[in-house]
């Protein structure tokens, strides 16, 4: 064993008692909450982010291709055309617009989908979130609402409702009069997206047409589904050649860039913090290693003595540091990621989860690279470096000085 | 045939503490010190002895003047070198047995043994028997007495089979049955080894017992 490790090693367990063992307690504590905080932090943002991504996605398309004109006038062609796409694997077309809803004496404001049900399900997951009904087999005069629309209005499966369109029409006596439909609620909805799901309806486009006057085999928009959803730039590029001039196509990450891009920030900048948790206890092994250096002098001047090389000495106080921030990195990473899993199996509810936010549940999600070796990486890092100031100090100890100092 | 092994020149020391506070330490010593040789330096306390002997051992540094060892300025080395010939050439027993509290004591005596990258512990339970700790070898030497401390310091100084052993006041903090015993077995091991021996003192009867005695006295070395 080369003698470098063999003493840093014996210097490190030696510290049974007194303060130094006290302040290398702290330092390793330290490097243990800020390694711990920081792998548990990421990854909540990370569950958050993929969590949101993911509700987004279920709900919405990859690429949703738009009018710069309102209405979309020969959707069949379209969706034909699109669907041609090598890597394209499903094409809906669907409408959407605001109106009000009315049932019984509530009065509310709401976005209605038309949807194809034949297709709907090669764009989106929404499917998979209805509680009751069938999307697939949704018919005319059909509805199915979101939970939290159908909670605020009291509606139950078998009820009906009136949709209000801003579309109006002009009466014999000259007044104006809003198109209206009465739909029969077959289905409840629960996206998990506290905004979806009080506001959404979703019935056929046909109904849809009727309650907007558009002309037949028009809608608002077609959503498109790609297999890889990070190259959506790459299938746009191959989408919009085939459109009409007045057609336009966006992805999902530009449509939701100011909410991807906060949470980004957000895990920026709480990661930031966390780093300068990490930092703290750097400085807190400044201090360790100075004092350790402090309480060594003697053995400094011997080991001198005996020939040991200035660097010889560095390296025995740097492997201090080493130990310090190992066994404090080691500690944290072990219970950050204890930490992960059980917050992912307990499922801890957030207060209010579901209504203020929307989800239930604080997601999850760990990753390995770059987060967790990221973490690791810089804790070391700031340790041996925080260490090699002090060591290199001890290194420059003049051994007739230390034998002598009492 | 020159044998000198350590030759000394024109060997000044001075302290300065002020402006016009100047302490001249060692004023032009001149010493030959031949292989296998043993040296006894007398003087009274503060009069540089200790101080002339960390410079002969490279420890510290002259303000001028010349140390030879085997020829070569001992000052004219880089730190490496010298740290080598300190850990391979140079043995050390000062007044207090300075052992790491950390280490037991074989291990004190293997460490410069490990430091020059190799781990004789053959040699290592040889010299723990010579010096009568053999079956101490396992003790921390917060568990050992002061006469038991510098014998493992004795050990540990012989450890690399230096050419030269410099000893500070080896006995200075032991009572005189120990010290004596400790002077003894100093010297009989070097004489078993063939080591030089540099010893420091201010008990002139243990510097009459070595081949060579000087005093120092106001910064000067006299042979007596």
């Amino acid at each position: 064993m080369k003698f470098q490790y063999f003493l840093a090693e014996r210097f490190f367990k030696s510290k049974k008692k007194g303060f130094l063992s006290f302040i290398s307690t702290i330092s390793v504590i330290g490097i243990t909450v800020g390694v711990f905080a920081l792998i548990v932090v990421l990854s909540v943002m990370n569950g958050f982010s993929t969590d949101l991504r993911e509700k987004i996605l279920g709900t919405r398309a990859h690429i949703t291709i738009g009018s710069m004109f309102g209405d979309i006038r020969d959707r069949n062609a379209v969706v034909s055309d699109v669907s041609a796409i090598p890597g394209i694997t499903g094409v809906s077309p669907v409408s959407s617009s605001e109106i009000m809803i009315k049932s019984g004496e509530s009065v509310t404001g709401g976005i209605i989908f038309g949807i194809d049900p034949s297709t709907i399900d090669q764009v989106t997951d929404l499917s998979k979130h209805v509680l009751a009904g069938d999307l697939t087999h949704l018919k005319r005069g059909d509805v199915i609402i979101g939970s939290e629309l159908a909670f605020n209005l009291s509606m139950t499966i078998g009820g009906s409702l009136t949709v209000i369109s801003p579309n109006v029409k002009v009466a014999p006596n000259g007044s104006l009069i809003p198109k209206t439909v009465k739909l029969n609620v077959v289905g409840i909805i629960k996206t998990g997206m506290y905004d979806f799901d009080k506001s959404f309806l979703y019935t056929t486009l046909e109904d849809f047409s009727g309650l907007f006057d558009m002309a037949e085999n028009s809608c608002t928009s077609i959503y498109v589904k790609v297999k890889d959803i990070y190259d959506t730039k790459n299938y746009i590029e191959q989408i919009v050649p085939v459109l009409p001039s007045t057609l336009y196509a966006r992805d999902w990450i530009d449509m939701n860039h100011n909410l991807f891009t906060a949470l980004k920030t957000e895990k920026f900048v709480l990661g930031l913090i966390l780093f300068m948790i990490i930092l703290v206890a750097g400085i807190n092994v400044i201090n360790t290693i100075i004092m350790l250096v402090q309480e060594k002098r003697r053995e400094i001047g011997i080991l001198r003595s005996l020939g040991v090389r200035e660097e010889g000495i560095i390296r025995v106080f740097l492997l201090q540091g080493v130990y310090i921030g190992g066994l404090g990195t080691s500690l944290g990473a072990v219970l950050g990621v204890i930490a992960c899993a059980l917050i992912k199996y307990l499922g801890i509810r957030i207060p209010g989860g579901g209504s203020v936010y929307y989800i239930d549940v604080l997601p999850v999600e760990f990753r390995f690279f770059p987060d967790f070796i990221l973490t690791i990486v810089f804790a070391m890092v700031i340790s041996v470096i925080f260490s090699y100031i002090p060591a290199k100090w001890a290194g420059k100890i003049d051994p007739i000085k230390a034998i002598r100092h009492e | 045939m020159n044998n000198n092994i350590l030759q000394v020149k024109d060997l000044h020391k001075t302290y300065n503490s002020g402006a016009d506070d100047e302490l001249k330490v060692l004023q032009g010593i001149d010493l030959e010190i031949k292989s296998n040789e043993t040296i006894g330096i007398v003087g009274v306390s503060g009069s540089g002895k200790s101080t002339l002997l960390h410079i002969l051992a490279s420890l510290d540094h002259p303000t001028s003047g010349n140390v030879m060892y085997k020829g070569i300025d001992l000052y004219g080395y880089k730190d490496k070198e010298l740290s080598n010939i300190r850990n391979r050439e140079f043995g050390f027993v000062f007044q207090f047995h300075y052992l790491l509290k950390e280490l037991t004591a074989f291990e004190n005596v293997l460490l410069p043994s490990m430091i020059g990258g190799s781990e004789d512990r053959e040699r290592v339970k040889y010299l723990l028997d010579e010096v009568g700790m053999l079956p101490r070898k396992d003790h921390y030497p917060n568990e050992l007495s002061g006469g038991e401390l510098q014998r493992i310091a004795i050990a540990r100084a012989l450890v690399n089979s230096p050419t030269i052993l410099f000893a500070d006041e080896p006995t200075g903090e032991l009572d005189n049955e120990n010290g004596e015993k400790i002077f003894s077995l100093m010297v009989d091991i070097v004489d078993k080894f063939g080591a030089t021996l540099v010893l420091v003192t201010h008990n002139s009867g243990f510097a009459s017992r070595t081949e060579k005695k000087y005093a120092l006295n106001f910064g000067k070395l006299e042979q007596i």
